[in-house]
Protein backbone atom coordinates (compact mmCIF):
# COMPACT_ATOMS: atom_id res chain seq x y z
CA UNK A 1 0.00 0.00 0.00
CA UNK A 2 2.72 2.54 1.25
CA UNK A 3 4.69 1.58 -2.15
CA UNK A 4 1.73 2.39 -4.36
CA UNK A 5 0.87 5.48 -2.54
CA UNK A 6 4.79 6.64 -3.36
CA UNK A 7 4.16 5.52 -6.77
CA UNK A 8 1.32 7.83 -6.67
CA UNK A 9 2.74 10.73 -5.55
CA UNK A 10 4.89 10.33 -8.64
CA UNK A 11 2.55 10.50 -10.86
CA UNK A 12 1.00 13.56 -8.91
CA UNK A 13 4.38 15.45 -9.48
CA UNK A 14 3.76 14.76 -12.71
CA UNK A 15 0.19 16.86 -12.63
CA UNK A 16 1.12 19.37 -11.00
CA UNK A 17 3.95 19.89 -13.22
CA UNK A 18 1.79 19.96 -15.80
CA UNK A 19 -0.41 22.08 -14.18
CA UNK A 20 2.46 24.94 -13.69
CA UNK A 21 3.71 24.77 -17.04
CA UNK A 22 0.18 25.11 -18.76
CA UNK A 23 -0.90 27.96 -16.75
CA UNK A 24 2.25 30.13 -17.00
CA UNK A 25 2.53 29.77 -20.52
CA UNK A 26 -1.09 30.07 -20.89
CA UNK A 27 -1.29 26.73 -23.18
CA UNK A 28 -4.60 25.89 -24.46
CA UNK A 29 -3.78 21.93 -23.13
CA UNK A 30 -4.88 21.22 -20.07
CA UNK A 31 -2.36 20.03 -17.43
CA UNK A 32 -3.36 16.50 -17.14
CA UNK A 33 -2.20 16.06 -21.33
CA UNK A 34 1.12 18.05 -20.14
CA UNK A 35 1.75 15.67 -17.39
CA UNK A 36 0.99 12.54 -19.47
CA UNK A 37 3.59 13.85 -22.24
CA UNK A 38 6.19 14.69 -19.27
CA UNK A 39 5.64 11.40 -17.56
CA UNK A 40 6.16 9.50 -20.74
CA UNK A 41 9.46 11.84 -21.40
CA UNK A 42 10.55 10.80 -18.76
CA UNK A 43 9.59 7.39 -18.94
CA UNK A 44 11.67 6.93 -22.70
CA UNK A 45 14.75 8.97 -21.64
CA UNK A 46 15.18 6.80 -18.62
CA UNK A 47 14.86 9.32 -15.92
CA UNK A 48 11.59 7.48 -14.88
CA UNK A 49 11.76 3.71 -14.34
CA UNK A 50 8.49 2.17 -15.19
CA UNK A 51 8.42 0.43 -11.96
CA UNK A 52 9.02 3.52 -10.14
CA UNK A 53 4.73 4.16 -11.43
CA UNK A 54 3.33 1.16 -13.17
CA UNK A 55 1.43 0.48 -9.85
CA UNK A 56 -0.07 3.29 -8.92
CA UNK A 57 -0.93 3.93 -13.18
CA UNK A 58 -2.28 0.66 -13.46
CA UNK A 59 -4.85 0.76 -10.46
CA UNK A 60 -6.00 4.26 -11.32
CA UNK A 61 -6.10 3.04 -15.39
CA UNK A 62 -8.15 -0.35 -14.22
CA UNK A 63 -10.55 1.62 -12.19
CA UNK A 64 -11.45 4.35 -14.58
CA UNK A 65 -15.02 3.57 -14.41
CA UNK A 66 -15.41 4.83 -10.92
CA UNK A 67 -14.24 8.33 -11.53
CA UNK A 68 -16.53 8.69 -14.45
CA UNK A 69 -20.00 8.31 -12.28
CA UNK A 70 -19.97 11.44 -10.41
CA UNK A 71 -19.81 13.48 -13.66
CA UNK A 72 -22.38 10.80 -14.95
CA UNK A 73 -24.30 11.40 -11.57
CA UNK A 74 -24.02 15.04 -11.51
CA UNK A 75 -25.58 15.28 -15.33
CA UNK A 76 -28.92 13.33 -14.69
CA UNK A 77 -29.30 15.79 -11.30
CA UNK A 78 -28.32 18.75 -13.75
CA UNK A 79 -30.86 17.86 -16.10
CA UNK A 80 -32.83 21.32 -15.46
CA UNK A 81 -30.13 23.12 -16.64
CA UNK A 82 -29.62 21.87 -20.33
CA UNK A 83 -32.01 23.86 -22.52
CA UNK A 84 -31.53 21.48 -25.15
CA UNK A 85 -34.17 19.01 -27.35
CA UNK A 86 -32.97 15.72 -26.55
CA UNK A 87 -33.86 13.45 -28.97
CA UNK A 88 -32.18 16.17 -31.07
CA UNK A 89 -29.01 15.92 -28.99
CA UNK A 90 -29.41 11.81 -29.43
CA UNK A 91 -30.05 12.18 -32.93
CA UNK A 92 -26.54 14.45 -33.64
CA UNK A 93 -24.50 12.85 -31.24
CA UNK A 94 -25.03 9.09 -32.35
CA UNK A 95 -24.64 9.98 -36.15
CA UNK A 96 -21.61 11.79 -35.39
CA UNK A 97 -20.32 9.44 -33.26
CA UNK A 98 -20.82 6.28 -35.97
CA UNK A 99 -19.20 8.08 -38.63
CA UNK A 100 -16.11 8.58 -36.49
CA UNK A 101 -16.08 4.71 -35.62
CA UNK A 102 -16.87 3.70 -39.23
CA UNK A 103 -14.36 6.88 -40.76
CA UNK A 104 -11.23 5.40 -38.53
CA UNK A 105 -12.41 1.50 -38.63
CA UNK A 106 -12.53 1.63 -42.56
CA UNK A 107 -9.68 3.94 -43.15
CA UNK A 108 -7.01 1.74 -40.91
CA UNK A 109 -8.24 -1.19 -42.78
CA UNK A 110 -8.43 0.23 -46.01
CA UNK A 111 -4.67 0.99 -45.44
CA UNK A 112 -4.04 -2.21 -44.00
CA UNK A 113 -5.34 -3.63 -47.41
CA UNK A 114 -3.14 -1.28 -50.10
CA UNK A 115 -0.21 -2.36 -47.86
CA UNK A 116 -0.77 -6.28 -47.84
CA UNK A 117 -1.24 -5.92 -51.63
CA UNK A 118 1.85 -3.55 -52.19
CA UNK A 119 3.66 -5.99 -50.65
CA UNK A 120 2.78 -9.04 -52.44
CA UNK B 1 -15.53 23.22 8.10
CA UNK B 2 -17.07 20.35 9.74
CA UNK B 3 -20.44 20.00 7.50
CA UNK B 4 -18.02 20.01 4.11
CA UNK B 5 -15.77 17.32 5.35
CA UNK B 6 -18.62 15.41 6.60
CA UNK B 7 -20.33 16.02 2.90
CA UNK B 8 -16.85 14.84 1.56
CA UNK B 9 -16.57 11.61 3.49
CA UNK B 10 -20.27 10.41 2.70
CA UNK B 11 -20.17 11.36 -1.17
CA UNK B 12 -17.03 9.32 -1.41
CA UNK B 13 -18.02 6.53 0.81
CA UNK B 14 -21.45 6.14 -1.17
CA UNK B 15 -19.78 6.89 -5.05
CA UNK B 16 -16.98 3.82 -4.08
CA UNK B 17 -19.38 1.18 -1.66
CA UNK B 18 -21.64 1.28 -5.01
CA UNK B 19 -19.15 0.93 -7.25
CA UNK B 20 -17.47 -1.98 -5.32
CA UNK B 21 -21.17 -3.46 -5.54
CA UNK B 22 -22.03 -2.94 -8.72
CA UNK B 23 -18.10 -4.03 -9.85
CA UNK B 24 -19.13 -7.53 -8.07
CA UNK B 25 -22.21 -8.09 -9.99
CA UNK B 26 -20.43 -7.62 -13.21
CA UNK B 27 -17.59 -10.07 -12.36
CA UNK B 28 -20.53 -12.22 -11.07
CA UNK B 29 -22.30 -12.14 -14.27
CA UNK B 30 -19.20 -12.73 -16.12
CA UNK B 31 -18.83 -9.29 -17.49
CA UNK B 32 -22.73 -8.82 -19.38
CA UNK B 33 -22.01 -5.62 -20.68
CA UNK B 34 -25.36 -4.42 -19.95
CA UNK B 35 -24.12 -4.53 -16.33
CA UNK B 36 -21.30 -2.24 -16.81
CA UNK B 37 -20.69 -0.68 -13.22
CA UNK B 38 -21.05 2.86 -15.14
CA UNK B 39 -24.76 2.06 -15.57
CA UNK B 40 -25.75 0.07 -12.61
CA UNK B 41 -23.80 2.73 -9.97
CA UNK B 42 -25.10 5.67 -11.46
CA UNK B 43 -28.98 4.26 -11.10
CA UNK B 44 -27.88 3.40 -7.96
CA UNK B 45 -27.04 6.34 -6.80
CA UNK B 46 -29.36 8.62 -8.54
CA UNK B 47 -31.33 6.57 -6.32
CA UNK B 48 -29.86 6.53 -3.29
CA UNK B 49 -28.67 10.43 -2.86
CA UNK B 50 -31.97 12.08 -1.65
CA UNK B 51 -32.31 9.52 1.30
CA UNK B 52 -28.80 10.68 1.80
CA UNK B 53 -30.02 14.57 1.98
CA UNK B 54 -27.44 15.17 -0.71
CA UNK B 55 -28.54 17.44 -3.46
CA UNK B 56 -26.53 18.25 -6.66
CA UNK B 57 -24.51 20.59 -5.50
CA UNK B 58 -23.35 18.96 -2.06
CA UNK B 59 -22.83 15.98 -4.31
CA UNK B 60 -20.89 17.51 -6.77
CA UNK B 61 -18.58 19.58 -4.15
CA UNK B 62 -18.09 16.20 -1.84
CA UNK B 63 -16.83 14.43 -5.34
CA UNK B 64 -14.02 16.57 -6.05
CA UNK B 65 -11.40 14.31 -5.30
CA UNK B 66 -12.61 11.65 -8.07
CA UNK B 67 -12.14 14.37 -11.01
CA UNK B 68 -8.54 15.06 -9.53
CA UNK B 69 -7.76 11.01 -10.21
CA UNK B 70 -9.73 11.45 -13.40
CA UNK B 71 -6.49 13.67 -13.82
CA UNK B 72 -4.02 11.27 -12.75
CA UNK B 73 -5.97 8.71 -14.28
CA UNK B 74 -5.28 10.86 -17.98
CA UNK B 75 -1.45 11.28 -16.61
CA UNK B 76 -1.24 7.50 -16.22
CA UNK B 77 -1.98 6.87 -20.09
CA UNK B 78 1.79 7.83 -19.87
CA UNK B 79 2.21 4.01 -18.73
CA UNK B 80 0.73 1.73 -22.00
CA UNK B 81 1.77 4.44 -24.19
CA UNK B 82 5.41 3.39 -23.24
CA UNK B 83 5.11 0.25 -22.79
CA UNK B 84 3.52 -0.03 -26.46
CA UNK B 85 6.26 2.55 -28.05
CA UNK B 86 7.75 0.05 -30.19
CA UNK B 87 4.50 -0.63 -31.34
CA UNK B 88 3.30 2.30 -32.03
CA UNK B 89 6.72 4.28 -33.83
CA UNK B 90 6.16 0.93 -36.11
CA UNK B 91 2.18 1.56 -37.07
CA UNK B 92 2.69 5.39 -37.00
CA UNK B 93 1.58 5.92 -40.57
CA UNK B 94 -1.53 4.09 -39.32
CA UNK B 95 -2.01 5.58 -36.80
CA UNK B 96 -1.84 8.83 -38.57
CA UNK B 97 -4.46 7.37 -41.24
CA UNK B 98 -7.04 6.68 -38.46
CA UNK B 99 -7.09 9.83 -36.77
CA UNK B 100 -7.32 12.44 -39.09
CA UNK B 101 -10.13 10.52 -40.72
CA UNK B 102 -11.84 9.89 -37.94
CA UNK B 103 -11.22 13.10 -36.67
CA UNK B 104 -12.49 14.84 -39.56
CA UNK B 105 -15.80 12.21 -39.96
CA UNK B 106 -16.15 13.41 -36.36
CA UNK B 107 -15.83 17.00 -36.37
CA UNK B 108 -17.34 17.49 -39.87
CA UNK B 109 -20.57 15.32 -39.17
CA UNK B 110 -21.37 16.73 -35.83
CA UNK B 111 -21.20 20.69 -37.12
CA UNK B 112 -23.18 19.34 -40.04
CA UNK B 113 -25.86 17.46 -38.36
CA UNK B 114 -25.95 20.54 -35.69
CA UNK B 115 -26.72 23.29 -38.57
CA UNK B 116 -29.48 20.79 -39.77
CA UNK B 117 -31.13 20.46 -36.84
CA UNK B 118 -30.97 24.36 -35.78
CA UNK B 119 -28.43 24.40 -32.83
CA UNK B 120 -27.05 27.52 -32.28
CA UNK B 121 -23.59 29.26 -30.83
CA UNK B 122 -23.56 28.37 -27.44
CA UNK B 123 -24.55 24.36 -28.47
CA UNK B 124 -22.12 24.02 -31.67
CA UNK B 125 -19.36 25.31 -29.19
CA UNK B 126 -19.89 22.74 -26.60
CA UNK B 127 -20.31 20.35 -29.23
CA UNK B 128 -17.17 20.95 -31.59
CA UNK B 129 -14.84 19.67 -28.72
CA UNK B 130 -17.02 16.35 -28.02
CA UNK B 131 -14.41 14.12 -29.31
CA UNK B 132 -11.61 15.26 -26.63
CA UNK B 133 -11.49 13.32 -23.29
CA UNK B 134 -13.95 15.25 -20.62
CA UNK B 135 -11.20 17.83 -18.77
CA UNK B 136 -9.52 18.94 -22.44
CA UNK B 137 -13.39 19.19 -23.61
CA UNK B 138 -14.55 21.22 -21.09
CA UNK B 139 -10.86 23.73 -20.79
CA UNK B 140 -11.57 23.51 -24.86
CA UNK B 141 -15.18 24.60 -25.14
CA UNK B 142 -15.18 27.30 -22.39
CA UNK B 143 -12.54 29.35 -24.32
CA UNK B 144 -15.01 28.73 -27.60
CA UNK B 145 -17.89 29.83 -25.93
CA UNK B 146 -19.48 26.88 -24.98
CA UNK B 147 -21.11 25.65 -21.47
CA UNK B 148 -19.68 23.38 -18.75
CA UNK B 149 -23.27 21.08 -18.84
CA UNK B 150 -23.59 21.04 -22.31
CA UNK B 151 -20.00 19.50 -22.83
CA UNK B 152 -20.39 17.42 -20.42
CA UNK B 153 -23.65 15.99 -21.51
CA UNK B 154 -22.13 15.70 -25.39
CA UNK B 155 -19.23 14.20 -24.27
CA UNK B 156 -20.53 11.40 -21.77
CA UNK B 157 -23.78 10.53 -24.31
CA UNK B 158 -20.99 10.45 -26.70
CA UNK B 159 -18.87 8.36 -24.69
CA UNK B 160 -21.40 6.06 -23.67
CA UNK B 161 -23.11 5.36 -27.12
CA UNK B 162 -19.89 4.38 -28.34
CA UNK B 163 -19.03 2.68 -25.37
CA UNK B 164 -22.41 0.38 -26.24
CA UNK B 165 -22.82 0.04 -30.15
CA UNK B 166 -18.75 0.49 -30.88
CA UNK B 167 -18.15 -3.00 -30.24
CA UNK B 168 -21.16 -4.22 -32.25
CA UNK B 169 -20.55 -1.92 -35.25
CA UNK B 170 -17.05 -2.86 -35.96
CA UNK B 171 -17.66 -6.83 -35.69
CA UNK B 172 -21.10 -5.89 -37.95
CA UNK B 173 -18.99 -3.83 -40.39
CA UNK B 174 -15.95 -6.87 -40.31
CA UNK B 175 -13.39 -4.88 -39.06
CA UNK B 176 -11.01 -6.93 -37.64
CA UNK B 177 -7.82 -5.23 -37.63
CA UNK B 178 -6.43 -4.43 -34.20
CA UNK B 179 -5.22 -1.03 -34.63
CA UNK B 180 -8.51 -0.25 -35.89
CA UNK B 181 -10.22 -1.52 -33.54
CA UNK B 182 -8.40 0.44 -30.59
CA UNK B 183 -8.13 3.40 -32.23
CA UNK B 184 -11.99 3.61 -33.41
CA UNK B 185 -12.98 3.16 -29.63
CA UNK B 186 -10.51 5.49 -28.57
CA UNK B 187 -11.37 8.52 -30.63
CA UNK B 188 -14.87 7.62 -29.93
CA UNK B 189 -15.53 6.67 -26.72
CA UNK B 190 -11.94 8.18 -24.83
CA UNK B 191 -11.29 6.79 -21.76
CA UNK B 192 -13.79 4.79 -21.43
CA UNK B 193 -13.06 3.27 -25.05
CA UNK B 194 -9.69 2.77 -24.19
CA UNK B 195 -10.35 1.20 -21.62
CA UNK B 196 -12.62 -1.10 -23.49
CA UNK B 197 -10.27 -2.21 -25.92
CA UNK B 198 -7.67 -3.72 -23.46
CA UNK B 199 -10.87 -6.11 -22.64
CA UNK B 200 -9.92 -7.22 -26.44
CA UNK B 201 -5.88 -7.07 -25.80
CA UNK B 202 -2.60 -5.41 -24.79
CA UNK B 203 -2.59 -4.26 -28.93
CA UNK B 204 -5.99 -3.02 -29.03
CA UNK B 205 -5.90 -1.17 -25.68
CA UNK B 206 -2.67 0.57 -26.45
CA UNK B 207 -4.33 1.90 -29.51
CA UNK B 208 -7.09 3.48 -28.03
CA UNK B 209 -5.27 4.91 -25.47
CA UNK B 210 -3.06 6.26 -28.07
CA UNK B 211 -6.54 7.52 -30.28
CA UNK B 212 -7.61 9.29 -27.29
CA UNK B 213 -4.59 11.08 -26.23
CA UNK B 214 -4.20 12.58 -29.97
CA UNK B 215 -7.12 13.35 -30.53
CA UNK B 216 -7.37 15.22 -27.11
CA UNK B 217 -4.39 16.71 -27.94
CA UNK B 218 -5.45 17.73 -31.73
CA UNK B 219 -8.85 19.42 -30.20
CA UNK B 220 -6.91 21.61 -28.05
CA UNK B 221 -4.58 22.39 -30.57
CA UNK B 222 -6.60 23.18 -33.57
CA UNK B 223 -9.69 24.83 -32.52
CA UNK B 224 -8.32 27.57 -30.53
CA UNK B 225 -5.91 27.72 -33.36
CA UNK B 226 -8.78 27.70 -36.26
CA UNK B 227 -10.74 30.46 -33.59
CA UNK B 228 -7.47 32.73 -33.63
CA UNK B 229 -7.46 32.42 -37.89
CA UNK B 230 -11.48 32.90 -37.80
CA UNK B 231 -10.40 36.15 -35.49
CA UNK B 232 -8.18 37.78 -37.89
CA UNK B 233 -9.93 37.57 -41.33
Amino acid sequence: MLRIIGQFMIVLTALAAGNILSSIFHLPLPGSMLGMFLLLLGLLAGMVKLSWVEGAADSNLRHMTLLFIPPVVGLFLNWGAVHIQLWKVLLVLSLSSLCILLGTGYSVELYEKRKRRRNE
Amino acid sequence: MSITFGNTLLSIAATTSTYLFGLRIYRKSNHKPWLNPLYTVTLLLFLLLPFLHMDVKSYEKGSKIFSLLLQTGIVSLAIPIYKQFPLIKKNIKKITVGIVSGGMAGAVSSVAFAFLMGFKGEAVASLLPKTATLPVALSVSGSLGGTAPLTILFVLISALFSLIVGPHVLDGCNIRSKTARGLAMGISAQALGANRSFQWGEEEGAMGSVGMTTTAILVSVIIPMGMLLIAYL
